[in-house]
């Protein structure tokens, strides 16, 4: 046999799974079949090269025979598919230009769609690295105003003792810290925690129930994976070293498996027993007081239930266990949280998540549009060549077979191209995440690696084959339907319909393009537009601290003793926080009720951050010491409250429960001494706080952040007094940042947000450009010999180049008048959701309007200058 | 994959002789199988090689007739076929409508 066949390798391959070698079998019965032949002739008495000459004659080709026989057999389909296969690839050879591009569009369109469904996949899909995640599930209690609660210890004794839908629970308790210097996220929770989620050590050991007894020798911690790599250079030694978690000395007994980061919510860094929480994060003694809802509570289901069946019965449970409660803390229903994977998919992740994905998954459909294009285009040119195979004898249906073959065989192509590229586009977003988010923002955010695992390949594959059987197959039966007998004789028919079809194509593009258009317009005004607010304080000069419970004194005055700083308050909350506190007040004199947000504050609170008293004055010194039923009111608070009258000496009532379950100051009644100016203390993108109250508070309070007025630049100032801090005492601040990091932060996610919808907006015109070249190359290509006419009858080069802009314009009017209803429409229906958002801004609409007309001109200038260079006689005399 | 292959008369009228052939003797390899139908029929049917084996290897996929590898009388490694059940019945079937097929065209030859 000449030369080695991967096919007939393959053939054999099989042959010798399933059967004998066919091919060997064939010859060995055509050569016995010839013997006997011969055989018989030389018995007749011919000489034996006579009698085998005879043989063969009379049994035809012996090649013939075999190929027949092959076709009957049952890997007579793959030898088709195989050269169906080979004459695919052999037509991409042809045509690289052609492969390429397709190839290269449709990878693209995947790898972004990959590299979004990646993230989604390791949030939401991946279970997470425990035993048997899909009994592990988080519960919690609603009161019957929908608020959801955590435990206290107590209750979670009781529950540890009940045995009717748990098989096992444990207790958790989350903590923000720093460790030498690093903030970590740490865990406290009770000993059997790593045995109820099946957790093993990489490193030592893991907890065990003998590390939560009371009282303690020492305090023990067990480091992440992650946490060990990268904060501790994943030395060995690691082991019974010492580590400070607000200042409390813990000594490392162990390492966790590699990828278990707790179950999801955060990524953690450390899990320490849960009996060491109190002495860290200043909780008191919760074991014995019934201070409520310290603890959260995980549990494994008991294996013959469903969630359903075990909601039930602790929904009873939990009824009878809060029933001696006030009625707004006592238990209307429990929620069973899967956790199974890092996210559950809820209602609103999908709510967050649609519009997202929607953007990402119309750019694929820019992209199968524009192969679609491409595959019809090519689809037209080989009529000709598909007319000489149905002469030839090729049915409809292998023809359509071979058209799918060559779809499939390029979505394979692109998936691979779209895998690669999403790990690379997945890399670089981080990368760039990282390079542009708030310096302090990026410090305290930990990502995982996400890799691309058998759900991303199956999407990627799926996603592949449904965009190019979907635009290929259409192409497919479009092109095999034409007249191909008259294709053959060199007839290419008009098919004015294919073109309607590309046209429209390119029209939706232009709507898909020009939507993309507007909602990165809008996001980026909006990005702007918060940017620029003016959040109603100073932010430059200004750091904020906050040291842990007991060490809040020593760090107090130390500040205090400091040349450098100008001023200190202290505030629960310190502007552009992201969350705040809110509770039920009414005027007493007005019988309005009004549910809003409070802070506790020191007097020289509005002093430090330059927020102007309008009304009135602020705290007293005494008034701060002794907590005095007095209150600051904002601006816009005391108009809600008392419209067009002065508040300043009115008094404030204060719902009695939603005072005691937040631990607020025993009083029910409180006076209005001074209304303060506006400010943003919650969010920049909610605006300024629509209505907020302040309580006194000393600074010496523990738990209240300080505000620290520096002069200069505060991100150095953060950082001077950070150096410092740690020297005095190690381990006591948990966080230091300049004010301004807050405000970069709250606005960072809508600029980020701008940004992704600005590239894939982008993309998507690079797109539409190339979808509107093709078409309108294609119809010049087409009419090139009636342009030629037109010249030759004294049509100028600039009525050529008009007629042929006119197809791109009349494009490009149809989809942006198309694409832009949609979005008036969206956006009446999204308008004043969002106070910044304005998704009817009609400068964006313009500006996005031109765009695409203009990109839609140079879509078909390429084009049109080359109908314009047409020469009559080349054109005609061609025919 | 089923293949519906509309065979025409004479690739029909070959099954049928083959199985018919294997009914009396069997097992037997493909050429005293065409030996065998020209003997029978005093040489008026000579059968094509080019049909034989493609005809052979399409039955024995249909699963009326079954093959093994033996040593013939030359003493050469030989394929035998061999009827089965299966094909039994559709021996029986085809030799049906081969004979109404006869009868009628007989009768239209006599009295048309």
């Amino acid at each position: 046999m000449s030369g080695w066949c991967p096919w007939r390798a393959w053939a054999r391959l099989v042959g010798r799974v399933t059967r004998a070698d066919p091919d060997r079998d064939l010859d060995d019965e055509t050569e016995f079949h010839l013997a006997m032949e011969a055989r018989k002739h030389a018995l007749n008495g011919l000489d034996e090269a006579e009698a085998r000459r005879r043989a063969r004659l009379s049994f035809g080709g012996v090649a013939r025979v075999q190929e027949e026989c092959r076709d009957q057999r049952r890997w007579a389909a793959l030898e088709t598919i195989r050269r169906d296969v080979v004459d695919a690839v052999r037509g991409f050879r042809r045509d690289r230009g052609f492969t390429l591009t397709v190839v290269l569009t449709i990878g693209l369109g995947l790898g972004l769609n990959a590299a979004l469904f990646s993230v989604f996949n390791h949030y939401v899909l991946r279970p997470l690295a425990i035993r048997d995640p899909y009994r592990v599930y988080a519960l919690s209690w609603q009161d019957a105003g929908g608020r959801a609660h955590s435990f206290s210890w107590q209750e979670f004794e009781q529950l540890r003792q009940d045995r009717t839908a748990f098989d096992e629970v444990a207790a958790t308790r989350f903590l923000v810290s720093r460790i030498d210097g690093h903030p970590m996220q740490g865990q406290f929770v009770t000993g059997n925690y790593f045995q109820l989620l099946g957790v093993k050590p990489a490193l030592g050991r893991t907890l065990l129930p003998d590390d939560t007894r009371v009282p303690l020798q020492g305090f023990v911690l067990v480091l992440s994976y992650a946490a060990w790599q990268d904060s501790f250079a994943g030395d060995v030694r690691i082991l019974g070293r010492t580590l400070h978690v607000h200042g409390v000395p813990f000594e490392v007994i162990g390492v966790a498996q590699p990828g278990f980061d707790d179950l999801g919510d955060t990524p953690i860094q450390y899990w320490a027993p849960l009996t060491a929480a109190p002495v860290v994060d200043g909780a008191g003694d919760f074991f014995s007081s019934p201070r409520p809802e310290v603890v959260r509570i995980l549990g494994r289901l008991r294996p013959s239930l469903t969630a359903a069946q075990a909601r039930v019965g602790l929904a009873t449970r939990m009824r009878v266990m809060t029933a001696s409660a006030p009625l707004s803390e006592r238990s209307a229903g429990v929620l069973l949280q899967s956790k199974a994977t890092a996210v559950t998919l809820s209602g609103e992740l999908v709510a967050v998540g649609a519009p997202l994905a929607g953007a990402f998954a119309l750019v694929m459909l820019l992209a199968s549009a524009n192969v679609a294009n491409m595959l019809l285009a090519r689809g037209m040119s080989r009529q000709r060549e598909l007319g000489i195979r149905v002469s030839l004898g090729a049915s409809r249906g292998r023809l359509i077979r071979q058209l799918v073959t060559e779809s499939i065989l390029l979505a394979l192509a692109a998936a691979a191209l779209g895998v690669v590229l999403s790990e690379a586009l997945i890399a670089g977003a981080i990368r760039i995440m990282f390079d542009t988010m708030p310096a302090d923002l990026a410090q305290i955010i930990h990502t995982e690696p996400i890799h691309v695992d058998v759900r991303v390949f199956a999407f990627t594959l799926g996603a592949a084959l449904t965009a190019v059987l979907a635009f290929g197959v259409l192409p497919a039966f479009r092109v095999t339907r034409g007249d191909i007998w008259s294709a053959t004789r060199g007839q290419l028919s008009s098919t004015v319909s294919a073109n309607r079809l590309r046209g429209l194509l390119a029209t939706g593009q232009v709507g898909v393009c020009i939507l993309l258009i507007l909602t990165a317009g809008i996001l980026l005004r909006t990005a702007t537009a918060i940017r620029r607010f003016d959040v109603g304080f100073k932010t430059s000069g200004t750091v904020v601290i906050r040291a842990n419970d007991a060490s809040h004194g020593r760090v107090l005055a130390a500040l205090t003793a400091r040349a450098d700083v100008r001023g200190l308050a202290g505030a629960a909350s310190t502007p552009s926080n992201g969350m705040l506190p809110s509770l039920i007040v009414s005027a007493p004199d007005r019988h309005v009720s009004l549910g809003t947000w409070y802070n506790d504050i020191s007097p020289l609170y509005f002093d430090l951050i330059g927020v102007p008293i309008v009304a009135g004055r602020r705290f007293s010194n005494e008034e701060a010491a002794a907590g005095s039923p007095v209150a600051i009111v904002s601006r816009s608070t005391a108009r809600q409250l008392w419209p067009g009258a002065h508040a300043v000496g009115r008094e404030l009532l204060i719902r009695a429960e939603s005072a005691r379950s937040r631990g607020l100051p025993p009083y029910a009644s409180v006076r209005v001494v001074g209304v303060a100016d506006d400010l943003v203390t919650c969010c920049v993108v909610l605006g300024k706080d629509p209505a907020i109250i302040y309580f006194p508070a000393p600074p010496t309070r523990p738990g209240l952040s300080l505000v620290v007025g520096v002069p200069g630049d505060a991100d150095r100032a953060a950082h001077q007094l950070e150096a410092d801090l740690a020297m005095l005492a190690p381990g006591a601040v948990e966080e230091v940042h300049a004010l301004e990091q807050y405000v970069a932060a709250g606005v960072y996610p809508f600029q980020a947000a701008s940004w992704i919808v600005l590239a894939l907006a982008g993309l998507a015109l690079t797109l539409t450009v190339t979808g509107i070249y093709g078409v309108i190359a294609y119809i010049v290509a087409q009419r090139t010999k009636e342009i030629g006419i037109r010249v030759a009858i004294g049509a100028t080069s600039s009525a050529v180049v008009r007629l042929v802009l006119q197809h791109s314009l009349v494009i490009a009017s149809v989809g942006l008048v198309g694409g832009m209803s949609v979005a008036l429409m969206a956006g009446l229906l999204l308008r004043a959701r969002l106070p910044f958002v304005n998704p009817l801004d009609l400068a964006v609409f313009a500006v996005g309007g031109v765009v695409v007309l203009l990109t839609a001109l140079a879509g078909g200038a390429i084009p049109a200058l080359r109908a314009s260079r047409i020469d009559p006689i080349l054109t005609l005399r061609n025919d | 994959m089923t293949v519906t292959q509309r065979r025409d008369l004479l690739q029909g009228t070959l099954d049928l002789l083959i199985l018919r052939t294997l009914r009396t003797a069997q097992p037997a390899h493909g050429w005293s199988i065409s030996e065998r139908i020209q003997h029978v029929s005093h040489d008026v049917l000579q059968v094509n090689q080019g049909s034989l084996y493609p005809a052979l290897h399409r039955l024995e996929k249909q699963g009326w007739i079954t093959a093994d590898w033996g040593v013939s009388e030359l003493g050469r490694r030989a394929r035998f076929y061999r009827l089965t059940a299966k094909g039994l019945r559709q021996l029986e079937r085809e030799t049906r409508t081969w004979e109404e097929l006869a009868r009628a065209i007989g009768r239209v030859l006599e009295l048309a």
